[in-house]
């Protein structure tokens, strides 16, 4: 499911997704990942757009992410839906 | 600076608070050379060695503490969501992901003012199981400690316990007011007493003095840690120092040497923050008195890739093992 809500504030986000870079990924339960490079990142508003950070809100609803980042990456887990994948979420 | 270079490497002795002022004071001319000295003082006192350590947040946010820098604090309405201890089998990966990295350190945080007791049990139970399927020392972070529990650490096998004190005595009213920083040296103490080598940190880049982040050196050395990790603020947003700047690169390279000279013989530890203050000047610090890192991420936010960090090591041919305290 494409984002329609920053992962980094909750808010919905102002613009319609890149189909490019957020289509139907595949979903993953554990993200290998550490900061981002300087490729801006497709699910979240300018200002929030620090690359330290995991995705804290689901780009489905809004709502808060429980998230658990390792030393080698994170998992990030909405309440109604689901394991965040690339680009979305599962459910 | 002729002065510091014969105290810590003719002498050996320690530099006094003057003589530590004196260092802060020079004008960013002279970083090169700060840098250069706190090299040859790492390696005289610590060899060297680079000690490399994973952290996981066990336990996250929902803190009742009110740290002004942390995101983690349930006083202050921040993006990080409290989520309860992890599962065993969730940390034992973690601690199997910080092994692979070619680590020595494992070290579980938790975002409480203490532990209870439920909470002791099962870092008690964790202990061991981390060290029997990973072969890592484990290091524990979990707050202020009464003497009880302190004991029941220690003779669980905790190698190591993270306490910081953050900053000074004299600015910490102006960052932490839910509990006082004689409570942490106390927790300090215990941990010493019982054996456990003591990781205390520092947090600089608050608003704190040059004089301050003197007196904190000197207030560390009191303490006597093994290891001293050295972060750098990130201001987290929804914190009370969510609009305070990042530290520039220069100031946070001056500021890894002063530590090194101020405490010549300990564990320094690049800690949170390295990324944004210094950027691509991140092997400066690693020539300028760091001599163990975290590798991989923090408790809440993002560091850049291990490979990188390796990669920086093998650079600069930097070998990679266990380290003590050097005195």
């Amino acid at each position: 499911m494409p984002a329609t809500h920053c992962t980094g504030c909750g808010k919905r986000l102002a613009r319609a997704p890149d189909p490019s870079t957020a289509a139907d990924a595949p979903a993953a339960a554990r993200h290998p990942g550490h900061m981002a490079g300087d490729a801006p990142a497709t699910d979240r508003c300018p200002g929030c757009a620090r690359p330290i950070d995991p995705p804290r809100y689901c780009p489905t609803c809004g709502g808060w992410l429980a998230v658990t980042v390792t030393p080698t990456g994170w998992t990030a887990r909405c309440r109604v839906h689901g394991d965040l994948a690339p680009g979305g979420t599962n459910g | 600076m002729a002065s510091a270079e014969r105290a810590l490497l003719d002498e050996r002795r320690l530099l006094d608070r003057s003589e530590l002022e004196a260092l802060a004071a020079l004008g960013d001319g002279a970083v090169t050379s700060l840098a250069s000295l706190a090299h040859q003082v790492r390696l005289a006192w610590c060899g060297p060695t680079v000690e490399i350590e994973g952290i996981l947040s066990a336990k996250t946010g929902g803190c009742p503490e009110d740290c002004h820098f942390c995101s983690q604090s349930s006083r202050f309405d921040t993006p990080v969501k409290a989520t309860p201890f992890l599962d065993p089998d969730e940390v034992l990966a973690a601690a199997r992901e910080t092994a692979a990295l070619g680590a020595s350190e494992f070290c579980i945080v938790l975002a409480v003012r203490g532990p209870d007791e439920r909470t002791l049990r099962r870092i008690l139970e964790l202990v061991p199981q981390i060290r029997e399927a990973t072969g890592l020392q484990v290091a524990v972070s979990a707050g202020i400690l009464t003497d009880d529990q302190a004991r029941r650490l220690a003779e669980g096998g905790v190698h190591r316990y993270n306490h910081n004190l953050e900053t000074a005595r004299s600015f910490f009213p102006r960052v932490v007011t839910s509990h006082r920083w004689e409570e942490r040296v106390e927790t300090c103490r215990l941990v010493r007493s019982y054996g456990m080598e003591l990781c205390c940190g520092a947090l600089i880049g608050m608003g704190e003095t040059d004089r301050q982040r003197v007196e904190l050196m000197l207030e560390l050395r009191d303490v006597d840690p093994t290891e001293v990790p050295l972060n750098f603020l990130i201001p987290q947003p929804g914190t009370p120092f969510a609009d305070r700047g990042v530290m520039d690169a220069w100031t946070a390279v001056r500021w890894i040497a002063l530590f090194r000279l101020a405490l010549p013989g300990v564990i320094l530890r690049y800690g949170g923050g390295r990324e944004l203050a210094l950027g691509d000047l991140q092997a400066m610090g690693m020539t300028g008195g760091i001599n163990a890192l975290i590798v991989g991420n923090y408790l809440t936010t993002l560091g850049r890739s291990a490979d990188a960090d390796l990669r920086m090591l093998g650079d600069l041919r930097m070998p990679i093992g266990a380290l003590s305290a050097a005195f």
